[in-house]
């Protein structure tokens, strides 16, 4: 018996199989399952949220404290004390009637919160719980406009948007979380985790159009037409264009919790002209 | 921001990890011709033969994982299967390693390494598991006439 070394061929070893096509394999893999997941998971959580009753929803909001959110702070309270009264009561009577006219379910409850701060934003949260700021409450022309937003937020309460949602975020984080805590790859963790949040957004802005969709049919049932709604998207647009001047950068319909403003601006002109109905809009006191 | 950092080290560890790659591949078939005359066996016993000397030889080799192969390691290991990248990343150490353990029994005149054995170790220390570099380490028994 005689031993050798003979050359051995290349590629016994080594598959020749494209690395990068390799990536792009594995990584649609990877993407399909996570949507396909994150989309099974939403829809049981979202589901299953309707059945939760009001009562524990507020239960819930009071246990994680939600109310210290909008309570009043005098550090960032920008507004003139008798501007503050004045404001207030009107947001909240215009509230009441909204509410009223929305005619919510008896064991629901929704409060209008006024916020004297110089945020632009208004927002719905667990527990009935609506927050308007005076940062947008000051920039809108007239009483539609803030009805509209009023409107907005009632719908997000009234169809169960914040407990839907919160079931939903957490249902999708405890799965991706247990997953990055399973995987030893911080990578694979970092780009499922990614995949999963941005696929979930679509939820939110869905919620977001269902809102439109409850507050432009409120205000036809409340003032008749839907002049002065409007008027809501163009301060939105006037922030936006201040704080990036001179942009005209699309906005990342995919990657943003809203859909964008165009988009909604034309869905309200759409049903505006449906209506065909049209008035004069409602002054407001302070409004010049 | 952190999708961006992943994606821009991915791409940089795809390219330079391809060149490194192929440089490497070229330099070992180059270097595996020039050490063609001395033998190397698995074999534990002595061959017949005069044999005044046996000094141990070794040889021994650290790559590193780019980014570009612990990526798609990482995916890989989701679904399971043929791991390419990290099969050339092997491939290239184990016969890097053998040519420096032949480049050690040259210089102790020897055409013959008997018994060889090959060691490979991950180093991942502090580094959540991840397989950082990997280590191989080939040694035997050179056979000096």
């Amino acid at each position: 018996m005689s031993y050798e070394n003979p050359q051995q061929p290349e590629g016994i070893n080594v598959s020749d199989e494209h690395p990068v096509r390799d990536l792009f394999v594995l990584l649609s893999a990877v993407i399909l399952s996570v949507v396909v997941l994150v989309v099974l998971l939403s829809s049981i959580a979202s589901w299953l949220a309707q059945y939760v009753p009001f009562s524990t929803e507020q239960r819930l909001a009071k246990v994680i404290g939600i109310e210290a959110m909008f309570e009043s702070d005098p550090a960032q309270d920008s507004t003139p004390e008798i501007q503050v009264q004045a404001r207030e009561a009107y947001v909240l009577e215009l509230g009441r009637q909204l509410i009223e006219r929305a005619g919510i379910d008896a064991d629901m409850s929704i409060t209008v919160h006024y916020k004297p701060s110089a945020t632009v934003n208004a927002f719905a949260t667990l527990g009935g719980h609506v927050v308007m700021f005076d940062g947008l409450i000051s920039r809108l022309p007239n009483e539609n406009a803030l009805a509209m937003v009023l409107a907005h937020e009632i719908g997000h309460i009234k169809l169960r948007h914040p407990v839907v949602a919160m079931s939903r975020g957490l249902t999708v984080s405890l799965a991706l979380g247990s997953f990055l805590g399973i995987t030893d790859n911080t990578f694979t963790g970092r780009i499922v985790e990614w995949i999963g949040y941005s696929s979930s957004l679509s939820y939110s802005r869905d919620q977001e159009r269902e809102a439109d969709a409850f507050a432009s049919q409120l205000l036809i049932n409340h003032y008749g037409h839907l002049n002065g709604a409007e008027d809501l998207f163009a301060a939105f647009q006037e922030v936006y264009d201040r704080s990036s001047p001179g942009s005209r950068l699309p906005s990342l319909d995919f990657l943003s919790t809203h859909p964008g403003l165009a988009e909604r601006i034309d869905e309200l002109r759409e049903k505006a002209d449906a209506l065909g109905a049209s008035g004069t809009p409602v002054p407001l006191p302070w409004a010049q | 921001m952190e999708l961006i950092v992943i994606a821009s080290l991915t791409v940089l560890g795809y390219f330079f990890g391809r060149i490194a790659e192929r440089k490497h591949f070229e330099s070992i078939r180059l270097r595996e011709i020039q050490y063609k005359n001395i033998l190397v066996f698995n074999e534990r016993h002595l061959p017949p033969g005069q044999w005044q000397k046996g000094p141990l030889v070794g040889g021994n080799v650290v790559i590193s994982v780019d980014y570009f192969k612990r990526l798609v390691a990482g995916l890989r290991a989701l679904f399971g299967g043929r791991l390419a990248t990290y099969e050339s990343l092997l491939e290239r150490a184990r016969r890097e390693a053998i040519l420096r353990m032949k480049a050690d029994a040259r210089s102790c005149g020897a055409q013959m390494i008997i018994n060889v054995r090959l060691e490979t170790a991950s180093i991942s220390k502090g580094n959540n598991d991840q397989i950082g570099s990997i280590e191989v380490y080939a040694y035997g028994t050179a056979l000096v006439t």
